[in-house]
């Protein structure tokens, strides 16, 4: 539709329930940062500074989620994309930082969802296990980091006047 | 960067989206929307979980690893802001009009949609809708603001999901002294008081192209630009882009059409951000604010789409790759009424407290102004000015004042 300067008019709508994610470059989401700063804090033991079950809360919800992108992948949905936004969006985000680093992800993934599931629980978590997790999230946000400073700056006209 | 410089450029730009959102909530949006004015509140939160991280740092008993995190995370979270408030851009009822968004509401209505929506118009082929969540961000970071908490709150009172997409992050100017020459290098020569011989040096796949033109104008080269600006005081802010456009077009039917052949070609081959420098005779006229006004070019003011800058040969003939630190200098005007620029205000306030910057009188003419600028008074105070108009790629230093 065209107003009477021949501009589109588009709509924008909060959608009420409808989960999805939000379309931010990972290297610049602030809050994937935390979670996963916090979330490595917890797994040595250390207390965060707002509470080890939001933390793991938000961990876990990533991590499930790139778990389940992970099998229905495998599964050779063609519409998971679509379907699942959250999930592929989750796996892709492991994909993307970590293909090079772990042989077979997937599996990974899913160890550390269990791993952190039982960590929830407060149950007694071998060593090794955490350590698995503890290396998976670090090397994610190390990846994060570097991307974020090796991103050239914006140009000028990037600034809307 | 040492972390206090580095915290007080993120403070700044904090401080500048306080402003702007104080300014957005001042608008008038079509119908009332309350969307328009939560989107502000969760802005407002993220820039207040900023501010809160720039506090911590500034604490004598945080160590300086941490600090300097904090400094990163609050400059992230300002760039969360800066993409919200783009989001904005076009709510308003200036932009568009409620005889518009009234029938769109009861359409929406109609079909019994609950959400809290917000209406926008902009350049795109179709109409769009776009979903946002940003729930994870907000229960996410740390040390969120309560007026985030709150933003946060509002919006799931109402089961509302409130996302963004894309990134646009505002960038500190760099100066690099040892960065690539322009692709395209223009001489301007002054041919008596009204006519101009243009020369340029494009560097292209496979080796250099060179070109000339001339132009005559009507009147002088200080009164052709002049003709140019005259309306900007008077400006108001919905039509400030229009009006600049009609500028830029201005400028590129008087530049040369050898020149704008050229352009069209350079585009083809350099694509469309290749950077540019002009070194003309001429101090007065922009060139660099040309707007190609070519079909299917798509292309905007120079200086949106190119690194460009401009150095008056006449002015300063040494061309310079580094700058004398000198004095910060604020030259605000205090301009009463309708021409009254508060943002301007409250930036200079925070540049003379923050940056210890000397608050200046802002009645200098032109000619006075460039006498600092240009140093000729033999006061260092004029490298402090140059440092900041050449840092700013801004014109040159008759636009200052």
């Amino acid at each position: 539709m065209l107003d009477g300067g021949n501009r589109m008019v588009p709509l924008y709508v909060w959608p009420r329930g409808d989960v999805m994610r939000f379309e931010m470059e990972p290297s610049q989401d602030l809050g994937l940062r935390h979670v996963l700063r916090n979330g490595i804090s917890v797994l040595q033991g250390i207390e965060p500074p707002h509470g080890r079950e939001r933390v793991l809360h938000g961990l876990l919800e990533i991590v499930s989620d790139a778990d389940r992108g992970a099998d229905v992948l495998n599964a050779q949905n063609l519409t998971f994309a679509l379907d699942n936004k959250p999930a592929f969006e989750r796996f892709s985000l492991f994909v993307r930082y970590l293909s090079d680093a772990f042989t077979d992800l997937p599996a990974r993934l899913a160890e550390a969802k269990t791993t952190l599931t039982r960590v929830e629980a407060g149950e007694n978590v071998g060593a090794e296990d955490v350590r698995q997790v503890n290396e998976l999230l670090t090397m994610l946000l190390e990846a994060l980091e570097r991307e974020r400073s090796l991103t050239p700056l914006p140009t000028m006209r990037d600034y809307n006047f | 960067m040492s972390i206090e410089s580095a915290r007080q450029s993120s403070a700044f730009f904090l401080a500048r989206l306080e402003a702007e959102v104080a300014r957005l909530r001042s608008l008038t949006y079509p119908g009332h929307h309350p969307g328009p004015g939560m989107w502000l509140d969760l802005v407002s939160g993220l820039v207040d979980t900023g501010k809160g991280y720039l506090t911590k740092a500034a604490d004598p008993a945080v160590q300086d690893g941490d600090a300097s995190l904090l400094v990163k995370d609050s400059e992230m979270i300002a760039n969360h802001a800066y993409i919200l408030l783009q989001k904005l851009d076009g709510t308003d009822a200036d932009q568009i009009p409620h005889q518009i968004v009234g029938p769109f509401q009861r359409w929406v209505d109609g079909l019994g949609i609950g959400n809290t929506i917000f209406f926008r118009a902009d350049h795109v082929a179709n109409y769009e809708l776009a979903r946002f969540d940003l729930r994870a961000l907000v229960n996410n970071v740390n040390d969120a603001s309560q007026s985030l908490v709150d933003a946060a709150e509002a919006t799931a009172i109402e089961g509302d999901i409130v996302s963004s997409p894309s990134e646009a992050p505002a960038a500190p100017v760099r100066v690099m002294p040892d960065a690539a020459g322009p692709s395209v290098t223009v001489m301007i020569f002054c041919n008596g008081d009204a006519s101009q011989r243009w020369s340029w040096q494009t560097v292209v796949p496979g080796g250099t192209a060179r070109g000339t033109g001339t132009i005559s104008l009507d009147s002088s080269h200080r009164m052709f630009a002049e003709s140019l600006l005259r309306a900007c005081p008077d400006m108001k802010p919905e039509s400030f882009r229009r009006t600049m456009r009609g500028v830029g077009e201005q400028l590129w039917r008087a530049a040369p059409s050898e020149f704008r052949d050229a352009y069209v070609t350079w585009r083809g081959l350099l694509g469309s951000n290749f950077p540019i420098q002009f070194v003309t005779e001429d101090p007065h006229i922009p060139w660099e604010m040309m707007r190609p006004d070519v079909n299917g070019l798509g292309a905007d003011h120079l200086f949106f789409n190119h690194p460009t800058s401009r150095w008056p040969l006449s002015r300063a003939p040494l061309m310079r790759n580094s700058i004398p630190q000198g004095d910060v200098l604020s030259f605000v005007p205090d301009y009463n009424g309708p021409k009254a620029l508060p943002s301007a205000k409250i930036e200079g306030a925070w540049v003379v407290s923050a940056l210890g910057a000397q608050q200046m009188e802002a009645k200098a003419t032109r000619g006075v102004t460039s006498h600092i600028v240009d140093n000729r008074s033999g006061d260092s105070r004029g490298d402090g000015l140059r440092k900041c108009t050449e840092d700013c790629l801004i014109r040159k230093p008759d636009e200052v004042s």
